[in-house]
């Protein structure tokens, strides 16, 4: 119900079928259904309501017109044609728009540092797989952390609670402390959770950028987990990926949508061990 | 030549599409100065890569490409600050709807400062956009279960913040 979008014909589309079909059937759904929709109208009028600053225009016009760039039909290479779309990743955006002159799409010095970057990032990354697969190989989790990441991640697919209050702002519980290894963020959230693996838990939500990103914390012993993150998930499924250890009397579980890339943005960098 | 063309195309961007631009952008920043700056970034790069836009009537579509592309690197480069603004400029414009309760634009805008970013983005292509939920999966290229549950979790918020009269459900205080 929530994807059908207000003075849409979404429910004609055969996606919605089996909610359709409901709909006849089921007058208090009929009745939840049209509430949604009234208040997604609501919302929907109000957010296009912004006034616009007076001028706006003029100041856009004019500080185009002073920056002078340098266009993508300016560039022969091919590169730069084929580009997609959309390359706000291959574009160096001004941080201020007032000062700084926009970076022209293609420099081929830039393109070779990139591909540089590329080559070197690839390197690393494959370097830090096979020493994350040494590491597994070596220290094999016990046969219950497979189990324990698995429900974890089934929790986090159905985990669609409100979100809690900012760490910044209310304190979280005594004893579910956010671990050390989590990223400094100033917008973290915590929530309380039941049922999660059999227990009460705090989750903190990381603000992540492009997946959710959840750490549990409960009191509860399993044996076998190391006492620091790891630097790789020990389990990827789904588009989803995890791992869990141990400090001390707190479990940690940190489930994220994504690969072990964004796994490891979540964790608070670490130097070499000594 | 090519050159007077551009800028003419870009003109006629501006003439058209700069107030929703702004609008978006100012629901994605909840700043008018970030807003601001965020528009004319847009058109900068508009400007920057008018040759990837072959049909000017789809430049609105791809304008909020750039604009939604361009908030997510912002929000990264000044994370968590942007993220976690909630200075609201607006003035109050009460709106009236169908069944005669009124959204508040400065609580929306209060509302949406709350959502993380990601799902910031979500919601605004659901109603700023007015894209369904596939049309949202495959503009961020993400799955469709991922949208659904960003879209069911923000618009909740929203709606217990903005409609319903009951309150966020909340578990006992944190015991210190």
């Amino acid at each position: 119900m929530e994807s059908c979008r207000s003075g849409s014909d979404d429910l004609s589309d055969p996606q919605f079928a089996d909610l359709a079909a409901r709909l006849t059937e089921d007058s208090e759904l009929r009745v939840q259904f049209r509430r949604l929709q009234q208040a997604d109208g609501a919302i929907k009028t109000a957010f296009a309501s912004v006034p616009v600053p007076a001028g706006l225009a003029d100041r856009v016009s004019r500080r185009l017109a002073e920056l002078v760039p340098t266009t993508a039909s300016d560039c022969s290479s091919a590169d730069c044609l084929e580009a997609p779309a959309v390359t706000m990743h291959t574009v160096t955006v001004p941080a201020a728009m007032t000062t700084d002159r926009p970076t022209p799409l293609c420099d081929p010095s830039k393109q070779f540092s990139r591909r540089r970057l590329l080559v070197g990032f690839t390197a690393i990354s494959a370097a830090a797989a096979l020493l994350a697969a040494v590491w597994i190989q070596t220290h094999p989790p016990r046969h219950e952390t497979p189990n324990v990441l698995e429900e974890a991640m089934d929790f986090f697919g159905k985990d669609n609670q409100p979100f809690g209050e900012l760490v910044s702002r209310v304190a979280p519980p005594v004893g579910y402390p956010i671990s050390r290894d989590i990223v400094r963020l100033q917008d973290i959230r915590w929530r309380h959770v039941e049922e999660f693996l059999g227990s009460s838990a705090v989750a903190y939500d990381l603000p992540t950028i492009g997946g959710r990103a959840t750490l549990y914390v409960l009191q509860k012993d399993v044996p076998g987990l190391p006492s620091i993150p790891p630097l790789m998930p020990i389990l990827s499924t789904g588009g989803k990926s995890a791992a869990a250890w141990q400090a001390g009397d707190s479990l940690y579980v940190l489930v994220v949508e994504g690969d072990a890339g964004m796994y490891t943005r979540c964790l608070e960098p670490r130097g070499p061990v000594a | 030549m090519a050159s007077d063309s551009n800028n003419q195309i870009i003109q006629r961007l501006i003439d058209d599409h700069l107030d929703a631009v702004y609008r978006y952008a100012y629901r994605l920043t909840g700043s008018v100065h970030d807003a601001e700056d965020l528009a004319q970034q847009v058109f900068l790069l508009a400007q920057q890569s008018l040759a990837q836009l072959r049909e000017v009537d789809r430049a609105r579509g791809w304008l909020f490409t750039i604009l939604r592309n361009a908030f997510l690197k912002m929000v990264k480069q000044t994370q968590p600050d942007l993220a976690t603004s909630v200075g609201v400029d607006l003035e109050a414009v009460p709106t009236e709807k169908e069944n005669g309760r009124a959204v508040d634009t400065a609580d929306l805008q209060e509302a949406i400062d709350e959502l993380p970013a990601e799902f910031r983005v979500v919601v605004a292509m659901f109603y700023f956009e007015e894209c369904s939920y596939r049309e949202i999966a495959e503009k961020l290229d993400l799955p469709i279960g991922t949208v659904m549950s960003r879209l069911a979790r923000a618009k909740g918020h929203l709606r217990a913040k903005l409609i319903e009269t009951e309150p966020v459900r909340k578990k006992p205080t944190p015991t210190q």
